[in-house]
């Protein structure tokens, strides 16, 4: 009977946060409570997770990188002063999160280097168009940081360039700018690492 | 011989949109929701330890402070070196040398600051915690 009861209050008021906007949820986080947060990481954590998968390419580690993400976010929440929303500002967090663990696997030599076309950086070798799009996402990670992130934020549920440009905290003309650089360069490491035939 | 071919512009962009574009998006874990809760309760639990051992750690710097200070007030006030002569026999031999040691070794200007610098430094040492390292993202 208890049991129900409180059941049925927790229930109430786990409705009552849902129908929260993110702002009152992060207000009320700050304010303790813990319960706001679950809901704003019930939100998040399909974009969080995906948005990961896309810098790490393995699932396992894209799940790592969004339970840290989500405590890094927690732990700095005071200093979010809700000047853009929740989500662009995860975003910049995700962002980082993976970025920060690439660059150590970079500096460990632990970066894949597609395996499957064995290094693939012979002249010789040829591609599959079947492969292409697979090898066009696993070079997104060699990108310098800037680009890697606006090109994943981009092509990730097509991210307005207002968003990315408010996540990344640079003005539109240097979003474009980068944007076009990425593919550029995008397009050069593919051409050069991968020998590709049509 | 290299047999390598350059991508036109807009074969590049096709390329890219269906490459990164129509990525599927993947289904969460089943366990993140779950895994992510049990992370957060414990980094409450550490946040709030944390919190509740830097509040009892200044109350304590605080609370030496007051007595140490106090203490010095009614030792000048009451002139306690004249009562402990006079109500607690020898005990006069004690306070002076202890005083002669002070006098000696520490004034009593350097004690107090080195009370405070010790404090200082561990509440500063506190504050530089590992959540202070993490402002690497700056918040708009």
């Amino acid at each position: 009977m208890i049991a129900e009861w409180v059941a049925t209050i927790a229930g109430r008021r786990e409705v009552a946060l849902e129908e929260q906007s993110d702002h009152e949820l992060v207000e009320r986080t700050k304010a303790g409570d813990m319960d706001a947060f679950s809901v704003l990481v019930r939100r998040c954590q399909s974009v969080v997770y995906n948005l990961a998968f896309r810098f790490m390419r393995d699932s396992a580690l894209a799940e790592d990188m969004s339970q840290e993400a989500f405590l890094k976010a927690f732990r700095l929440l005071n200093g979010f002063r809700g000047d853009c929303s929740f989500s662009t500002w995860m975003y910049r967090v995700t962002c980082s999160v993976c970025l920060t663990e690439l660059n150590k696997r970079k500096r460990r030599d632990e970066v894949e280097l597609l395996p499957e076309h064995g290094g693939g950086t012979s002249v010789d070798d040829t591609t599959d168009r079947a492969d292409l799009p697979e090898i066009i996402r696993r070079s997104v990670s060699k990108l310098p940081e800037n680009y890697a992130t606006v090109i994943t934020l981009y092509y990730l549920k097509e991210v307005p360039y207002e968003e990315i440009a408010a996540t990344m905290n640079v003005p539109m003309g240097t979003l474009k700018t980068w944007m076009h650089r990425a593919r550029q360069q995008l397009r050069e490491i593919v051409e050069k690492e991968h020998g590709y035939v049509q | 011989m290299s047999n390598k071919k350059q991508f036109s512009n807009e074969e590049w962009d096709a390329l890219l949109d269906e490459a990164l574009g129509r990525e599927p998006m993947r289904p969460v874990p089943l366990g993140l929701y779950r895994d992510i809760r049990v992370k957060l309760q414990i980094a409450a639990m550490l946040d709030k330890e944390r919190r509740r051992f830097r509040r009892t750690l200044m109350m304590g710097f605080a609370g030496i402070c007051s007595i140490a200070g106090l203490s010095f007030l009614v030792a000048q006030l009451t002139e306690a070196s004249g009562i402990a002569s006079g109500v607690m026999f020898g005990g006069m031999g004690m306070y002076d040398s202890m005083a002669a040691t002070m006098g000696v070794e520490w004034s009593a200007f350097t004690l107090l600051l080195f009370v405070v610098a010790a404090g200082l430094a561990v509440l500063s040492a506190l504050s530089m915690a590992p959540e202070g390292k993490e402002s690497v993202v700056r918040s708009q």
